[in-house]
Order: structure tokens, then C-alpha cells, then sequence
């Protein structure tokens, strides 16, 4: 019951996006024709011809549902600019994004896990109070900032990265992608330090955990069964903000590094007002983040027996 | 530490006022002839590839990059704590209905959605203001609603029910208090979170037109000059740094203390 | 296992010098209120000391000294020789994990469901099902054996159980604390029970220890110490602890509040609130003397009996026939769970009734409802006067003295506040009500941070009173005071004459408090009458079983 409730939440909140993302193209300086013109001459046959294309003169429902159809199909129509389907400009930069947040998810986790407990471990002391500030630090600098400071230091003045572009081969890519990728890896791996920090201490905290090593439980069953589980659910609430986090925080440093990637198309295709480009980067991006909220839900529901409980009776 | 904090938030709220006056240049006076150059006597921090003082460019820039973000941040932490508070207090169908509200506009990628219609549709940063202290709005409530509906549980507060204290009273004079230590800090959040966003919208080239002397779009445009004169781009993105990390500790800090024992 | 010179520091020290045996087969109860360091003492026992804090002294198990051991040889201590039972059964156990699951965990060899099931039986549950329950799915009484059957499953020696009861019903207490002797008999094993509550103490325990301030002060047999304490805290105690037999004429506290180890380390720790105290009482610290085999204590003097004082205080309360309050048929309901259904009872004016019944049955709703928090599904509340508003006719002190005033406001000001409320004629002033509570008019300026627990009930009750309501609700008024403070309260509450709907779990209590009683048992009024009678001859069920669940009074 309580599954279906989130899907038709999801399902909602997709609508209002792919909506409001439609609504764009009206919304847009001069209206849509001018938009879809792009830089062709603006004669009455060539406003007439695309008004007959994109069938502007339908009422604006319609309109929205034979697009909405198109999309659901695959079909979000031409770029405007480089007059290719919109599917085919966004498969080519996909690549170059996804590395990127593969790379820094897992510098992440990597870096985020270890130390939020680390911290929590020592609390109070020398180590703790470094990694607190640490992270205060990583949460408030803002992406494009790091990546240039991180572009002058280690790739201007000391040459140990190149300057630009996202690398041909496997080893290449990796090269290139390391700077871009700590840039955008620091503010979610500081959200995950914090917040395994604070389920670490609250953890401590639980009497049941005392409980378990007041009856003598191997030290393995208390980390795993106890510890690890219980730790889990708070860490995996972040998981949402992480993405919306990896999704901006991708624009900024794909800018910053001059690399062709998603975020790099969407902020061109902005300037460009290619619209159809827009749209659909907006609802991918949208309905990544709709989606995997959905799963962390969904996980939670796994996990946790009182979110099961209440899903089975409500 | 906590002087420290202070004294460069002090510094930058200095600037963002006098600015222009402290300015040794016109920040929009060109020298073509020295085009990007280094820091000399003369132009402290170098100068940009059209020659214009970098210094004079950050100095006139600091008032927009630091007000605007305080706006947002009054007219988030104002609007979020009164509905937070309404919504915590009152509970029933105002409740119900701000908060399917919240959920939905927290669950928008809402850093995107400024970006594409701030970009598309344009009008600058009137716009991008109103929308980000919208943006920021739902998170501050559910954190104050969740606060605001622990406290109203406690003794104290329906002790004020039981003597029939009206519910702005109860709200405002018994509440609020009690919450003070997390509306101070997520203020200063808010704060932080504005100057990054409106620092990297204009990084983006959104809501400004090229040339302004502004922070955000200093780091854009002199990003190509890092070998001829890296303080052009470097220096301005020191400086969001500095000012956003000087806030959040001091917001942290903020925090501590005055939960620990402020009102005590 | 023999605790000696224990202590244990944290930024202070808490725990100064603690002498302790239990031996297999007998039960020791350590007795201490609030801050005394019994909990801190368990801990160590077991090795599990919260982090920041450091023991000395020594800490040995059958000969083997533990303290100071690695985790390793505690480990393999804990669970077979000595395991702890703690206080709280809603955050005992794992929420992730099913009933049978952690007794499972805990075994030593046979792992099987038969033997889980073997053990579940063995602490009263004997529905299989359960094993497979998660804990959010079982009540606090089957929580917490689950927890015993989980604590024992490795067979231990000695068991610690620290408040095992303390979160529980009047009703599931007992049975809990009669499950715990019997295991305690069957098995053969050493008990080491610790409480606040001497009643509970004196029930269970072969040997009880008086703890004070970080240190034991008293040590016997519990009839002999009843009979003849041997140290004025002790004696102090007792003559606090209120009894369910009969009607205090007057409640006697201990003046002062209790002080920290730290600084009353070099003198008597009891000194200061002491009615015998003698110079030589502040210049050392009195060891723990052995009067007679089994018996020791920290006084210097031999105690002088308690005088009892037969004269009541001044009681104003005059009942005449009018009402203050007439609640008739009032029903809630939240969802499918029946808080109230359909309750009726009246309160003369000057009179004092007692609501009493364990927890869900509705009597907070019964007062939330009265005082307009909760708007009941259908019934009829009338109080003494249908013109002037409600919260002139009715006020409330509430249970948990650590939330009731706001910690924002200072005393004054809460105080005047609240008597804007009250009729314009002769407002009281917040220098008026501090003397009404017993409190020094400096109080004003405070904040509740800087008043103890019985300080802020009394503010908290100055607050009711500053309107000069009609009739007074004091729901658990006492529950979370400790007893030497609960007497001043109780006294107080009884001094001020007003009409009270007097709403508490503990019979005891009750007993001193109202001149009628209503029993409430799942939202429904099972029995009323004069409070004398109801308790001594109960007629329901329900009610028989509440009033044998109280712990003998000492």
C-alpha cells in the first residue's frame, strides 16, 4: 500500500516536472516560433511551416500530450542548433557525465565512509575536530571555486594534470577526470561524513548496543548485526541529497574543466535557447533524482521491519 | 576562532558597503596596452586580459555578491520559521497541506530548475533572488515544523495552552525562543547557500551581462588567464570560499553554543 | 564478585570508594536516588563504562581482577559469568532484529528453535509466536523478558539488573520482579538488583546498600534496617517513602538537595541536610563501620529515632456540596485504540479526588480533555462556573519537572504571565506566589536551568495557582522526582487547598493525596469510593491486582 502510495507520488511528480519543462517553450522571450526558428530568417512561410510542424496551433493540452507522447517514445524532436535528433547530442556527451559521477561517487564513499567514522571513533579528540572542520570546509565551498583553485594548483602550477579536455583512452579518461571528479566528490563525501558521523555517535549512544556486549556477543556480530544495519538507514537518507548534490555540483565542474558533458550541454543549449535540448535534459535529470528516491524508499522498506509494518497494515 | 570568523565576515561586510569607494580604480577603466597582467605596485592583484584592476573589479563587486545573499537569507529564515512554526503549531489541514507542498518542492532538483529558468526566461537577478529564497524555503520548514512540533509536546508549552495564552503569543514568545539555536545557524546556511548559488549562476553566465564586475563571473571569464595572471580568476574564487566557510563554522559554532547553554 | 574502592571519574568525580559483594545465590540490592552513582557502579562491573569515563579500585570475579582488563577477557566474562539487564526495554534491544532472534545470539552451543523457544518459556512467554515478533510489535512488559531471556541465555553467575522495572506498569513491575526472584531461586545465581525505590529493594533482597552522593552509606539485612537505619539518610528515606496502608498525617522530605561526590569527598557526605550532623561530621570522612556482623554504616552517631509527627499540617480544604467539576460519559478515541470510553466522575469543591490505573488507561487523556488540549469525541464537561473562561477554573501541574517551565523565560516572568491570565482583582505578584510555593522571592530572576527538580515542580505549581483556578490537576506530579524531594512536594500540594483531580500510577501516593478514587482501567471506570475503602477492600479485579503489585511497605 504504502509502495504504491510512493509510486503515484513519483509518478505525480513527474508530471508536474514534464509540465512545467513543456511549459518552457511557451514561456520563452518571443514566444515558441522564435524559439524553434532559431537562427533561420523569420519569414511568414517559415513561421508557417513551423507552426504546421510542431502543431502551434493546437490548444496547449494537446500540444503537451503529443509531446509528452513523443518523450515517453524516446522522440524529444531536434536540437536546434545542431539540427541532430535530441537523443542522439545527448547519448554523445553521456559518457564524459557519467564517468564523472562514477568517479566521485566512489571517491565518496571511499573517503566519506571511512572518516565520518574515523571521527565519531575519536570523538572529541585532535582527529575529530580536523575532520568536522574538514567537512564544514568541503559543504561550503562551492564547486567552481574548488575546481579552479584545484585547476591552478595541480594542473597550472604543477603540472601533475592536464589543463583540459576528458582524455580518449581508458587510462587517459582517468587522468583527466581525477581533478574534476575531487571537485565534485567534496561536498557529498562531506555530507557523508557528517551524517555517518552523527549515526556512528548515536549509535554509541543505544542502549541495545551496550546490551549486546553486556551479553558477551562476538565482536563481528555486534559490528554487523548491530552496528552496521542500524547505521545504515540514517546514511542511506542522504542518498537523495548526494544525487541532487552530483547532478548540480556536474554542471559547475564540467564548466570549470572544459568538459563536454552533460552539464557543459545543458548550460550552452541554455545560452543557446535550444529548447527541445533543454527539455530534455531536465526531465533525464529529473527523473533520475524522482527515481531514485523512489528506491531509497523502497530500500528503506526492505531494511527497516517498522516501515514494513506500517506498509502491510496502512 | 571565533574572533576569526567574525573579523572576515566583519572585513566582507565592509566591502559590500564601501566598495566602490575603497576601489583604487574605476573597475571598469581598460588599459589595453598592459592587457593580463601580474601583480605590480601599481594593480595589486594584476590586472584582466582588457586590462581592467582586478582588486577594484572585486571591491566594487562585493556589495551585489553579499547582499543579495543576505536578502535571501532573511526572507527565507522569516518566511520558514512563521510557516514552520504555523504549520507545527496548528497542525491539521494547514499542516497537511504545506507539507504534501514541501515534499514535492523538495523533491524537485531545484539548483536546475533556477539554472534553466533563470536562463531561459531571463530577468536577471530580481528573479533568481525571489526564486532561490523560494527554493531554499521548504527544507527550513520541515527542520522548524519538526522542532516546533517536538517543543509544543513539552510541559512548558501546553502549560501556556492550559492558560489560554493566545497561539501567536505561545508561538512566538514561548517557541521561538526554544528554537532560536537552529534558526540563527540555518539562517547563516541559507546565507552560504545564496552566495554559492548566485556566485555560480553568474559563473554560468546566467542572470548577469558579460563584463559586470561580479565574483562569480570574474572566476568565468579570467578562467583562460591562469598562466598569465591566475589571480584574476583565482582571487575571486578565494574569496567565495572564504566568506561561505567563514559563515558555516560560524553558524556551527553558532549553534553550539547557543543550545548549549545561550539561554541558560 | 566483590567491588572494592571503586571510583569512577569523569570531569568530576561521581563514584567515591564503593564496597560491594554479591555472592552466588543471594540477592543485593543497591538503593540510591538520582545521581548516585548506582548505574555508573553497574557498568563498571561489567566493563562498559561510557567512553570519557575512568575506574579505579578494584573489580574481581571469583578471584580474577577485571578491572583494567582488555576487552577480550571481559568478553569472555560477560554473558556467561556476569551479564547486565538494563533499564529502558524499548531501547534494549535491537529494532532490527525478531525476539527469538537475539536470545538465539546469545546462546552458548545449541543454537536450535526448540531451545529458543525453551528459553522464551522459561521467562512466562510461552506463545511461540512471539519469537518471531519484532521488538516494536511486543509491549514493554515482554520486551523487557525478553531481554532477561536474552541476558540469562549464556547462563551467567551473577546477574545485574539495573531499574529493570522502573519503565514498566505498577502491575508488569511486579510480575517482572517476582519473575527475577524466581530465576534467581531456580538457578541458584547472584543477583545484584539496583533501584531507587527502597520499597522494591527491601521486597527482593536478602542484602541491601544505601548509596549517597558516590558512596555507600548504609548496609544490612532490609528488616533490621526498616526496623533500625543506622545511618539519618536512611532514616530520612524512610519516613519520605510514602505507604499505601495508611494516611500520612504529615509527609516529611529531606531538607536541601543532593550534592556531587566531588564535594563532599573529605567530610560525611550527608553533612550538610543532616538534622544530628556535629562539626566532626564536616572535618572527615566517616568510614564504613561495622556495627554488628552484616551490618555497616557511614555515621558517626548512633540515629536518633524519627520523631513521628501525629499533628497534620494546616489543612484549608473544607468540602462542601457544590461541584467544580462534573465529567459525564466522555468518550475518545484515537483510531482503533479506545482512550476514554465513556468515563464519568465529579469533583466537589475542596475535595480531593485521586484518578489512578497503569499506563493506557486514558487517565492523561481524562486530563488533557478537562483542560481543553483534547477535544473529546462526544460527553460533557462541566466546570464550576459556565461564564468565566476555562482557564480561569482549571489549571494543571504537570509530570516532567525538566520541561514543565520554559527554559527561555525566567521564573518571574513566567509567573506573571500567568497571572494576566487570571481575573483582574487582586492579581497575584510573582513575589506573592514564590512564598506561596516555598520559595525565596530571589527565585524570580532564575531561570529554570538554576532550579533543582522539586524547585521547578514548586514554580510549576505556583504558575497553576496564580489564576486562582476553581480546581487543580496534577497529572504523575511526583513520578519524576526523587523520593526525599516527592514528600516536599506532596506536603505542599496539600497545604494549598485547592479542589484537585489528583492523577498518578502510585497507590502509595494516591493514598495521601485523595479523599475519593477512581479506578480507570482501559478507559473505563472500574470502581470508585472513598479512598480508604477502595484500598483496603478492593472490589475489582483490576484493582486487587494493583494493590498487591505494591512493593511491602519497609
Amino acid at each position: 500500500m504504502a509502495v504504491v502510495k510512493r509510486l503515484c507520488a513519483a509518478v505525480l511528480l513527474l508530471g508536474i516536472l514534464s509540465v512545467l519543462t513543456y511549459g518552457l517553450l511557451a514561456a520563452a522571450p518571443g514566444g515558441p516560433e522564435q524559439v524553434l526558428l532559431g537562427g533561420r530568417p523569420s519569414t511568414p512561410e517559415t513561421r508557417a511551416a513551423i507552426r504546421a510542424q510542431y502543431h502551434l496551433d493546437d490548444p496547449f493540452p494537446v500540444r503537451y500530450a503529443r509531446w509528452l507522447g513523443d518523450a515517453l517514445r524516446g522522440d524529444f524532436g531536434t536540437s536546434i542548433s545542431s539540427r541532430e535528433p535530441v537523443t542522439t547530442v545527448i547519448a554523445d556527451r553521456l559518457p564524459v557525465t557519467a564517468g564523472l559521477a562514477g568517479y566521485a561517487l566512489v571517491l565518496t564513499v571511499v573517503v566519506g565512509v571511512p572518516a565520518g567514522l574515523a571521527a565519531a571513533m575519536r570523538r572529541g579528540g585532535r582527529l575529530d575536530q580536523g575532520i568536522t572542520l574538514a567537512s564544514l570546509v568541503a559543504l561550503s565551498i562551492p564547486s567552481f571555486a574548488l575546481s579552479i583553485l584545484l585547476l591552478y594548483g595541480f594542473a597550472v602550477a604543477l603540472g601533475w594534470f592536464p589543463v583540459f579536455g576528458a582524455g580518449d583512452t581508458p587510462m587517459d579518461r582517468l587522468v583527466h577526470l581525477t581533478l574534476p571528479a575531487i571537485a565534485l566528490a567534496a561536498a557529498q563525501a562531506a555530507i557523508v561524513v557528517r551524517q555517518m558521523r552523527a549515526a556512528a555517535l548515536d549509535l554509541a549512544a543505544q542502549d541495545f548496543l551496550t546490551f549486546a556486549r553486556a551479553r558477551g556477543l562476538p565482536r563481528w556480530r555486534v559490528w554487523v548485526s548491530y552496528a552496521l544495519r542500524n547505521a545504515a538507514l540514517p546514511v542511506l537518507t542522504v542518498g537523495g541529497l548526494l544525487l541532487a548534490a552530483n547532478l548540480t555540483g556536474s554542471v559547475f565542474v564540467e564548466q570549470a574543466f572544459g568538459l563536454h558533458g552533460l552539464g557543459a550541454l545543458l548550460i550552452s543549449a541554455v545560452g543557446e535557447k535550444d529548447i527541445p535540448v533543454v527539455q530534455a535534459l531536465v526531465l533525464f535529470g529529473g527523473a533520475i533524482v524522482i527515481l531514485v528516491n523512489l528506491l531509497i524508499d523502497l530500500a528503506y522498506v526492505a531494511v527497516d521491519p517498522r516501515v514494513r509494518h506500517k506498509a502491510a497494515t496502512a | 576562532m571565533r574572533a576569526i570568523l567574525v573579523a572576515v565576515l566583519g572585513l566582507a561586510a565592509v566591502a559590500a558597503v564601501a566598495g566602490s569607494w575603497l576601489a583604487p580604480y574605476d573597475p571598469a577603466a581598460q588599459d589595453l596596452a598592459l592587457g593580463a597582467a601580474e601583480p605590480s605596485a601599481a594593480h595589486w592583484l594584476g590586472t584582466d586580459d582588457l586590462g581592467r584592476d582586478v582588486l577594484s573589479r572585486l571591491l566594487a563587486g562585493a556589495g551585489s555578491a553579499l547582499m543579495w545573499p543576505v536578502l535571501v537569507a532573511a526572507c527565507t529564515t522569516v518566511l520558514s520559521t512563521t510557516l514552520g512554526l504555523l504549520a507545527g503549531y496548528r497542525l491539521g489541514w494547514v499542516d497537511a497541506l504545506m507539507m504534501r507542498t514541501v515534499d514535492l518542492a523538495i523533491a524537485m532538483p531545484g539548483m536546475l530548475v533556477l539554472i534553466v529558468v533563470v536562463g531561459v526566461i531571463g530577468g536577471g537577478y530580481g528573479w533568481a533572488v525571489l526564486a532561490m529564497a523560494l527554493l531554499f524555503t521548504p527544507g527550513d520548514i520541515r527542520v522548524i515544523r519538526s522542532l516546533t512540533l517536538a517543543q509544543r509536546e513539552l510541559a512548558y508549552a501546553e502549560a501556556a495552552r492550559t492558560l489560554g495564552l493566545p497561539a501567536s503569543r505561545i508561538m512566538f514568545r514561548h517557541l521561538l525562543p526554544n528554537l532560536a539555536p537552529t534558526v540563527v545557524a540555518s539562517s547563516l546556511l541559507s546565507f552560504v547557500a545564496a552566495l554559492v548559488a548566485l556566485a555560480g549562476l553568474s559563473f554560468l553566465g546566467i542572470g548577469l551581462p558579460a563584463g559586470t564586475p561580479d565574483w562569480g563571473l570574474m572566476v568565468q571569464e579570467n578562467r583562460g588567464l591562469l598562466d598569465l595572471n591566475p589571480w584574476a580568476s583565482i582571487a575571486p574564487a578565494a574569496l567565495i570560499t572564504v566568506v561561505a566557510c567563514a559563515a558555516t563554522l560560524l553558524g556551527d559554532r553558532a549553534f553550539e553554543s547557543l543550545s548549549k547553554g545561550g539561554l541558560r | 564478585m566483590r567491588i572494592s574502592e571503586l571510583r569512577i571519574s569523569g570531569s568530576g568525580l561521581i563514584v567515591d570508594g564503593v564496597d560491594l559483594e554479591v555472592s552466588s545465590g543471594e540477592t543485593v540490592g543497591l538503593v540510591g536516588e538520582s545521581g548516585s552513582g548506582k548505574s555508573l557502579t553497574a557498568r563498571a562491573a561489567t566493563g562498559l563504562l561510557p567512553k570519557g569515563l575512568r575506574a579505579t579500585g578494584s573489580v574481581t570475579l571469583d578471584g580474577r581482577e577485571l578491572l583494567g582488563a582488555r576487552e577480550r577477557v571481559w568478553r569472555s566474562v560477560r554473558g556467561t559469568r556476569v551479564s547486565l539487564l538494563m533499564q529502558d526495554p524499548f531501547a534494549m534491544l535491537n529494532p532490527l532484529r525478531t525476539a527469538g532472534a537475539h536470545v538465539a545470539e546469545s546462546l552458548r552451543g545449541r543454537r536450535d528453535r526448540a531451545e529458543v523457544l525453551r528459553r522464551l518459556a522459561e521467562v512466562g512467554i510461552d506463545d511461540p509466536d512471539v519469537a518471531g515478533r519484532h521488538p516494536f510489535q511486543l509491549s514493554g512488559g515482554m520486551r523487557q523478558r525478553v531481554a532477561l531471556a536474552a541476558a540469562l541465555a549464556a547462563d551467567p553467575g551473577l546477574l545485574i539488573a539495573d531499574e529493570p522495572t522502573t519503565a514498566l506498569d505498577a502491575t508488569t513491575q511486579h510480575e517482572i520482579l517476582m519473575l527475577i526472584r524466581g530465576l534467581q531461586r531456580a538457578r541458584g545465581m547472584g543477583v545484584l538488583l539496583i533501584t531507587h525505590d527502597l520499597r522494591v529493594a527491601f521486597e527482593l533482597c536478602d542484602r541491601v546498600a544505601v548509596m549517597y552522593a558516590g558512596r555507600i552509606v548504609e548496609q544490612g539485612p532490609p528488616a533490621e534496617m526498616a526496623k533500625a537505619p543506622a545511618h539519618p539518610y536512611t532514616a530520612g528515606l524512610l519516613a519520605a517513602v510514602p505507604t499505601v496502608e495508611r494516611r500520612l498525617p504529615r509527609l516529611i522530605g529531606i531538607r536541601g538537595s543532593v550534592p556531587s561526590a566531588a564535594q563532599v569527598s573529605a567530610t560525611c557526605a550527608f553533612a550538610a541536610r543532616c538534622d544530628q550532623a556535629t562539626s566532626e561530621c564536616a572535618h572527615a570522612r566517616p568510614p564504613l563501620r561495622e556495627l554488628r556482623p552484616e551490618r555497616l554504616t557511614a555515621c558517626l552517631h548512633e540515629v536518633r529515632p524519627r520523631t513521628r509527627v501525629e499533628e497534620g499540617g494546616q489543612e484549608r480544604r473544607q468540602v462542601t456540596g457544590d461541584e467544580v467539576l462534573r465529567v459525564t460519559g466522555l468518550r475518545r478515541t484515537y483510531g482503533s485504540h479506545v482512550a476514554l470510553g465513556g468515563v464519568s466522575l465529579h469533583v466537589n469543591r475542596g475535595e480531593s479526588v485521586g484518578v489512578v490505573g497503569g499506563s493506557g488507561s486514558g487517565k492523561t487523556t481524562l486530563a488533557r480533555c478537562v483542560l481543553g488540549l483534547v477535544r473529546p469525541d462526544s460527553g460533557t464537561i462541566e466546570l464550576a462556573d459556565p461564564v468565566r473562561p476555562r482557564h480561569q477554573l482549571v489549571q494543571c501541574v504537570f509530570q516532567d519537572p525538566s520541561t514543565s517551565l520554559n527554559p527561555a523565560l525566567t521564573v518571574g516572568a513566567t509567573l506573571t504571565e500567568a497571572a494576566a491570565q487570571g481575573p483582574a482583582k487582586d492579581r497575584l505578584t510573582p513575589a506573592e506566589l514564590l512564598e506561596l510555593v516555598g520559595l525565596p522571592v530571589a527565585y524570580a530572576r532564575r531561570r529554570p536551568a538554576g532550579l533543582s527538580g522539586g524547585e521547578r515542580q514548586r514554580v510549576a505549581i505556583a504558575r497553576a495557582l496564580s489564576v486562582r483556578p476553581a480546581l487543580l490537576i496534577c497529572d504523575e506530579p511526583v513520578a519524576s522526582l526523587d523520593v526525599s524531594v516527592q514528600a516536599h512536594v506532596l506536603e505542599l500540594l496539600r497545604e494549598v487547598g485547592t479542589s484537585m483531580l489528583f492523577i498518578t500510577h502510585d497507590l502509595a501516593v494516591v493514598r495521601q493525596m485523595a479523599d475519593r478514587l477512581v479506578v480507570l482501567a482501559r478507559g473505563e471506570v472500574v470502581e470508585s469510593g472513598d479512598t480508604a475503602e477502595v484500598l483496603d477492600a478492593p472490589a475489582h479485579a483490576y484493582t486487587r491486582r494493583l494493590v498487591a503489585s505494591v512493593p511491602a511497605a519497609p
